[in-house]
C-alpha cells in the first residue's frame, strides 16, 4: 500500500473490488500498474508486467460506480475525453473507458453503457530514463529525439523519468492526456501544459515560454507532425514519443515516416521490451 | 388564582408556539429561495466552466452545502439545512442530488433547469400561502387555548 497512486485508484473502486485488489497485490508482494474491470469478468491487475485475475467479478453496477468515481461524479466535466476513450482522473491516473458508442455520423457523441474500465497508474521507475539522458547529453540536448515502443512497454514512464532527471534546461512538457505529471511541476525548470492538444501546446510553448527543450508524448497524426516542423524551424529541440513496435513499423506510419525522411529526428530510441526495471533498447543515431 | 395563572401560562405558550411556527415558515421560504439561487449557481458553473460538482460545492461558502460530503449536496440526514425545507422541495432536491453529474453537460443543464423551475413553482406557491398561514399560526393556537380556558372556567 506504499504506492499512493494504487491507494488512490482503490478509492475509485467499489469496496468489494478494492478489498480484492489489495488482497491480490499483497499475494504478489508488489504494486499494481494497471487495474482492469470488464463487465461480467474477474477483476484483473497487472503486477510487474503480469496479468493477474482476482476472484471478484465485475458487475454492471461496479463499472458504473467506478466510472462515476473516476469522473468525480461529474461526467459533464470529462465529456470530451470520454469521447476520446479515457478519463484523466486525479493524481495522474488515466482510465481507458470502453462501452457502446452513441454516434452522430462518424462522431462519437456519448457512451451509453460502460463495458470495461482500464485504470493505468502512474509509477516511477528509477533510472528508467538514464540511457535516454545519456544519449541526449552526448548531443548536448541539441538533437531532436524520438522514443518509440509498443503500447504498455513504458514510453511514458521513460519520458517521465527523463524529465525528472533533466539538467537545468527550460523545458516545456505538452501533457495532452495528463499522463506525465499530476498537479505539481516536476522541477523548477519545467512548465507543464496539461490537456493541450499537442500542436496547440507546441505553438503556445514556442510563443510564450521560450523553452530550451519541448517534450511531447504520443505523437502520430499530421497535425502533430506539422507542429513539430514548426518547433524545429524555431530552433527548439524536441523529445517526443510514439507508438511503434519497431523502427520499421515507425516508418510505416505516414506522418512519422515523413518526419524521419526529412531528417527531423536524428536520434531514435526504441524500447523493445521491459524486464523488471530494465529496458532493451534499439538506438539509431544519424551522423552530423 | 392559581387556575388563572395556569391558564395564562398555557395561552402564552400556545401563542409562542404559533409564533415559532410562523417564523419557521418564513425561514423555509427564505431557505428555498437560497437553494434556488444555489442551483442556478451550479448551472452557471457547469455551463461556463464545466467544473466538477465537488469543486463547485467546496467553493460555495454557505451552510447550504456545509452538511455535505462525497458530493452530496443536500444531506439526507436531519441537518439544520434540511430542518428548514418544505417536504415537496426535499423530494425535488433528492432527485436532483441523485442525478446531477451523471449525465452529459446538456443533460446536466436540463436537470438544473427542471429543478430550478420546480423549486421556483414551489417557492411561489408557499410564498402566496405564507400570509394566510402565518396569520393562522399566530392566532389559532392562542384562540384555541383561550376557548379551552373559557370552557373550563
Amino acid at each position: 500500500m506504499e504506492n499512493t497512486a494504487f491507494t488512490r485508484a482503490l478509492s475509485y473502486l467499489p469496496a468489494h473490488l478494492a478489498d480484492e485488489a489489495v488482497r491480490c497485490a499483497a499475494l504478489y508482494g508488489a504494486d499494481a500498474e494497471e487495474i482492469r474491470l470488464r463487465l461480467g469478468q474477474h477483476l484483473c491487475l497487472t503486477i510487474a508486467g503480469e496479468n493477474v485475475a482476482c476472484a471478484a467479478l465485475c458487475r454492471k453496477s461496479d463499472l458504473r460506480e467506478t466510472f462515476l468515481a473516476l469522473c468525480g461524479h461529474s461526467v459533464y466535466a470529462h465529456e470530451t475525453t470520454i469521447r476520446e476513450g479515457y478519463i484523466a482522473a486525479e493524481g495522474g491516473i488515466r482510465a481507458g473507458i470502453c462501452g457502446r458508442a452513441v454516434l452522430d455520423g462518424n462522431r462519437i457523441t456519448a457512451l451509453s453503457e460502460i463495458t470495461s474500465v482500464s485504470i493505468r497508474l502512474p509509477h516511477r521507475v528509477p533510472h528508467a530514463g538514464d540511457e535516454v539522458i545519456r544519449i541526449l547529453k552526448k548531443s548536448r540536448f541539441q538533437k531532436n529525439a524520438l522514443i518509440y515502443s509498443p503500447p504498455g512497454v513504458g514510453k511514458t514512464t521513460v519520458l517521465r523519468e527523463v524529465i525528472y532527471n533533466l539538467p537545468h534546461l527550460r523545458t516545456a512538457v505538452i501533457d495532452t492526456r495528463y499522463e506525465l505529471f499530476t498537479e505539481e511541476a516536476p522541477s523548477f525548470m519545467v512548465d507543464v501544459l496539461g490537456g493541450y492538444p499537442r500542436a496547440k501546446g507546441i505553438e503556445i510553448a514556442l510563443r510564450t515560454l521560450s523553452p530550451e527543450l519541448i517534450v511531447c508524448d504520443e505523437i502520430g497524426n499530421r497535425e502533430d507532425a506539422d507542429a513539430i516542423r514548426e518547433g524545429v524551424r524555431a530552433g527548439v529541440p524536441l523529445l517526443v514519443s510514439a507508438h511503434a513496435g519497431s523502427y520499421e513499423e515507425l516508418r510505416e506510419r505516414e506522418p512519422l515516416r515523413r518526419l524521419l525522411e526529412e531528417g527531423l529526428f536524428p536520434l531514435t530510441v526504441g524500447l523493445l521490451a521491459r524486464e523488471g526495471n530494465l529496458y532493451r533498447y534499439e538506438i539509431r543515431e544519424a551522423n552530423g | 388564582m392559581i387556575q388563572y395563572v395556569g391558564f395564562g401560562i398555557i395561552s402564552l405558550l400556545s401563542f409562542g408556539w404559533g409564533l415559532e411556527q410562523s417564523v419557521a415558515l418564513k425561514k423555509k421560504n427564505k431557505r428555498l429561495r437560497e437553494i434556488v439561487a444555489f442551483v442556478k449557481h451550479i448551472r452557471e458553473e457547469i455551463n461556463c466552466f464545466a467544473r466538477p460538482i465537488g469543486e463547485i460545492l467546496s467553493s460555495y461558502d454557505d451552510d447550504i452545502v456545509s452538511a455535505n460530503a462525497d458530493n452530496i449536496i443536500f444531506s439526507k440526514k436531519q441537518s439544520s439545512t434540511n430542518a428548514y425545507l418544505f417536504d415537496d422541495a426535499k423530494k425535488v432536491l433528492d432527485a436532483f442530488q441523485e442525478k446531477i453529474g451523471e449525465g452529459t453537460k446538456e443533460e446536466s443543464l436540463k436537470l438544473c433547469d427542471y429543478t430550478i423551475s420546480e423549486l421556483e413553482a414551489i417557492a411561489e406557491r408557499h410564498e402566496a400561502e405564507y400570509v394566510s398561514k402565518s396569520r393562522l399560526w399566530k392566532t389559532l393556537p392562542l384562540l384555541a387555548s383561550l376557548s379551552l380556558t373559557i370552557l373550563l372556567l
